[in-house]
């Protein structure tokens, strides 16, 4: 876990109850960075299927009813209404990436701004980098 | 947890918004710790601690992990409710035709007449049908409990989280300034 000291240091700095609170704080927006990490990679994946789905959707015939998925089934829908559709979902998924990205970007920022801070206190005996 | 180490020093009470779950002291003075519990009991009692508080993590990490998959499940339902309701309330009257799995692996053509209601299963052997309305609204009420459920579950998670952190740099430090102390005097004692 990062934010812990390493252990036989030397020249122990005091701890104070606000330290381990810059700490825990930390820890906090590690944990939420990792997850909307996750999150954008999944929303990513999904924009790119309906890109390839719109695309393959240019190429169908116009008077073919085209299988859509809805749930765990699909259903014959016209090529205009899934046209629609796909646009849709793009529109929303695009939405919430970058609601995702300004959060992600907001964590970066106060995790910068807490690593300056401890690292000017404790040096090298505590470590806040993530583990490759 | 069947441990009966006392920890009642190293912890205050209970939380309750946290069903109970002790907040750990932080250790504003090290020193006067380990005079009066001794290195070894600090750690030991401290280690104990941190298990539990890792047990604790684990059960709401996988409540949490649950819920993050049941939310997208109701969405779905949701949307597929959703895409009956309008082709009910358009004026094309032929049925739906859907290719669904009959099995594993086994998909069939199937047609689904215009009709204004859906079947529910509620659990416990219960199915009913409603009206499509009436099945989105229920259904949104389950996403929204589900949604407020996950929410509080991070905060116990954070809080959770929290205590480890604390219990774990408790420890280094008690663990240093035993290192500390021993350097301090060194074959002196022997």
């Amino acid at each position: 876990m990062s934010g812990m000291l390493k252990k036989e240091d030397e020249s122990e700095k005091n701890v104070t109850l606000e330290d381990q609170q810059k700490i825990n704080q930390f820890s906090r927006l590690l944990n939420e960075k990792l997850e909307l990490q996750a999150f954008l990679s999944v929303r990513k994946d999904l924009h790119q299927l309906y890109d390839d789905a719109s695309d393959e959707l240019m190429l169908a015939a116009d008077n073919e009813k085209v299988q859509f998925a809805v749930g765990d089934a699909f259903i014959f829908t016209a090529k205009d209404e899934a046209e629609e559709t796909v646009e849709q979902c793009k529109t929303e998924i695009v939405r919430t990436m970058e609601d995702s990205q300004k959060k992600y970007d907001n964590k970066v920022e106060s995790m910068t701004q807490l690593k300056t801070e401890l690292y000017a206190k404790f040096g090298n005996s505590i470590n806040l980098e993530e583990e490759a | 947890m069947g441990d009966e180490a006392d920890l009642s020093w190293v912890v205050h009470g209970h939380a309750d918004e946290h069903f109970g779950i002790p907040k750990v002291i932080f250790f504003d003075d090290v020193e006067k710790v380990v005079k009066e519990h001794e290195v070894q009991n600090t750690l030991q009692n401290l280690t104990a601690l941190f298990q539990r508080y890792k047990f604790w993590e684990t059960k709401f990490m996988k409540n949490k992990q649950g819920l993050q998959q049941k939310i997208p499940d109701v969405k779905r339902t949701i949307d597929v409710v959703k895409t009956l309701q309008k082709r009910s309330n358009s004026d094309i009257d032929e049925p739906i035709t859907t290719r669904f799995e009959l099995g594993d692996q086994i998909y069939v053509k199937a047609e689904i007449p215009k009709s204004d209601s859906v079947s529910l299963w509620l659990g416990a052997n219960v199915m009913i049908e409603y009206k499509h309305e009436e099945a989105i609204e229920l259904l949104q009420k389950n996403l929204e409990t589900a949604e407020t459920n996950l929410e509080h579950l991070e905060s116990h998670l954070n809080f959770i989280r929290d205590q480890v952190n604390v219990t774990e740099v408790n420890m280094t430090r008690v663990y240093n300034y035993d290192v500390l102390q021993r350097r301090k005097q060194p074959e002196a004692s022997e």
